[in-house]
């Protein structure tokens, strides 16, 4: 009875609609609680950056404040941008065990977009690492060359 | 009337959470961002194994310059456990990336289990090796 309140849209919705449930919902479960673990470890991995870049900048400014900058510079860079990618990773975690918890859409679409996003920032650091790993393996390539 | 709606979500999805359009279109691009990196890192361990070969040629000539051959071992090693996991991790980031579009697109739940299930995996791998790393790194930082 109740059922025929409803429209052949919201029927149809659900007939094209993959469910949440049974095995998705315990792989979604254990890749929620990798995550968490993932981006806490990226937060620490964060940390410990900031240290290097510390120690390092201490010990290579004496060498020219050029480059002593430079080194700064390039891992602040590169420990932004791995901030934010345990930020989307952690939040995604975090948005995705809520979804499963209390079975809320909004959570799950969110999760959803963090994931995105996490993949997204992910391919902008590997691109940027990319750029930078050429730029030094041609210097550190033709020195090797010259050794052989 | 907020009632009846939630009411009229609860009978649809049995009160369950649903892929809806938003979700399969954020899951769907989410997947072609993992298709990118899949490429992006066969390309890397490709250019890797290149290097495993040249490594492996100088060695056999002799002409190594790495210094022993006990040092070319632990390269060799050393890559080659590299070329496996890191191997193991992009077949499932590639899994997840061709399963999970094609899941949502024909309503498929054990294509997108199968998805879901690979994007398990590389989440596992990824977490071990983020950890290792972690302790590596604050070893050498006490180290030094």
């Amino acid at each position: 009875m109740a059922t025929e309140l409803f429209s052949q849209e919201d029927k149809l919705t659900h007939i094209n609609s993959i469910e949440i449930e049974g095995p998705i919902r315990d792989s979604m479960q254990s890749i929620a609680q990798w995550t968490r673990i993932c981006s806490i470890s990226g937060f620490v991995s964060t940390g410990m950056g900031i240290l290097n870049a510390g120690i390092t900048y201490s010990r290579y400014s004496g060498y020219g404040s050029s480059f002593g900058t430079s080194v700064l510079l390039t891992s602040f860079v590169t420990v932004l941008v791995g901030f934010f990618i345990s930020l989307f990773l952690f939040h995604f975690s975090r948005n995705l065990t809520r979804s499963l918890e209390d079975d809320d859409q909004e959570s799950f679409k969110r999760s959803s977009m963090y994931l995105k996003n996490y993949f997204r920032m992910i391919i902008v650091l590997v691109i940027v690492s990319v750029i930078l790993g050429m730029i030094t393996g041609s210097t550190t390539a033709s020195a090797i060359f010259r050794l052989l | 009337m907020e009632n009846f709606e939630l009411g009229k979500k609860d009978l649809l999805t049995g009160g369950g959470l649903l892929m809806d359009d938003q979700s399969a279109s954020e899951w769907r691009q989410a997947a072609g961002w993992a298709k990118a990196l899949a490429i992006l890192c066969i390309v890397g361990l490709c250019i890797m194994l290149l290097a495993l070969a040249v490594v492996f040629l100088y060695s056999s000539a002799g002409r190594s310059s790495f210094g022993s051959s006990a040092e070319t071992v632990g390269v060799v090693i050393g890559m080659l456990l590299v070329l496996s996991f890191g191997g193991i991790w992009v077949i499932n980031l590639f899994r997840f990336s061709n399963n999970t579009p094609a899941a949502i697109n024909n309503c498929d739940p054990l294509s997108f289990e199968k998805g879901i299930k690979a994007l398990k995996t590389f989440f596992m791998i990824s977490t071990v090796v983020s950890v290792l790393s972690v302790l590596v790194t604050g070893i050498r930082i006490l180290v030094n």
